[in-house]
């Protein structure tokens, strides 16, 4: 906290509150610390929101319906650029490589579009981790790699 | 689908992702949310920091309806929400050890333990040689029996493919066990 604005404070609210403030702990930093230089925030793509109501995962296919196609056009430009890299079913994860955005953004992102009914997602939701005859399959594919 | 390969800074994670990948790997990176006050690397306490972690990962198409995903990420002390998304729906984790340092993968035996995940620690053989016995890095992990630990070589697909076999028979007994408990 700076001494101008405490000094404002104690002003306005008298000597009690300036007792108060000298009480108070040092104010966290104004802002998040990031760890590199880059001057955009992860999130902002995303105006803060770090999480979606939809329940997508790194690695859900996602693609783009109709409606999506159309209006690409008229969508900011990564959510455009979004519909358009799932012209073909592509994941969270491709998506945020392709796109340079972080994974957590890219799953807001493709997460709002889901809400919109620009994007599908192309896997049903089932639990993969107790579906016995999935995980056979995959046992097989993978030995015969 | 999707499995995720944990381990120290270097052990060679994107070197088997890569090995097994059908495409070579994609990086993208995940920004990490960690609330509350804590203290950092550089021994500053913080109240909220983002960070960025990079992840590699690469993909195996198995047949039409069935893609594999592989991530690879780091090992490291700070776990943030996205560890808990990344294992959402993982079939389970391949940690990769390296046995100059040991100790590296610590924080992710730790972490798959507590969350019930399937893992296999896979020993990786630098120059062919390895500088530890098995029982003595199953020892060292302090490791519980039911955890399979096997060496590999990132570098070379067969010997990734068998790891993620080991690891997708875990992940099929798990399975099986849970779709034969009652009220499933």
């Amino acid at each position: 906290m700076s001494p101008r604005f405490r000094t404002d404070r104690a002003a306005l609210d008298g000597r009690e509150r300036l007792l108060e403030s000298r009480s108070l702990t040092p104010p966290a930093p104004p802002c998040d610390v990031l760890e590199d230089d880059d001057p955009v925030r992860p999130f902002f793509l995303t105006r803060g929101r770090t999480r979606t109501d939809q329940d997508i995962a790194f690695e859900t296919i996602v693609s783009a319906t109709d409606a999506g196609r159309s209006a690409s056009p008229r969508l900011a430009f990564e959510l455009a650029d979004i519909t358009r890299l799932a012209s073909e079913p592509v994941s969270v994860a491709e998506i945020s490589a392709a796109m340079k955005i972080p994974i957590t953004v890219a799953r807001v992102l493709c997460g709002d579009l889901i809400t919109a009914g620009y994007l599908d997602r192309s896997i049903p939701l089932v639990a993969p981790t107790d579906d016995v005859e999935l995980i056979k399959r995959l046992i097989d594919g993978v030995r015969s790699l | 689908m999707k499995i995720v390969v944990a381990g120290g800074f270097g052990v060679g994670k994107t070197t088997m992702v890569g090995a097994i990948s059908e495409i070579p790997p994609l990086t993208t990176e995940a920004a990490m949310t960690s609330l509350g006050a804590e203290i950092d690397d550089r021994g500053d306490v913080t109240t909220k920091t983002t960070t960025t972690v990079a992840m590699d990962f690469g993909r195996v198409t198995i047949d039409r309806s069935i893609i594999l995903y592989i991530f690879g990420t780091p090992g490291q002390d700070r776990f943030g929400f996205m560890w808990d998304d990344l294992i959402t729906g993982a079939l389970g984790a391949i940690v990769l050890v390296d046995t100059r340092r040991i100790d590296d993968c610590f924080p992710a035996v730790d972490y798959f333990e507590h969350r019930d995940l399937p893992f296999v620690v896979a020993v990786n053989r630098f120059d062919g040689r390895l500088a530890h016995e098995l029982d003595d890095i199953r020892e060292a992990l302090d490791l519980s029996p039911e955890v399979p630990i096997v060496t590999t070589d990132a570098r070379a697909k067969d010997a990734v493919k068998d790891t993620v076999l080991v690891l997708l028979d875990q992940a099929l007994a798990r399975a099986m066990v849970r779709s034969r408990a009652p009220g499933r």
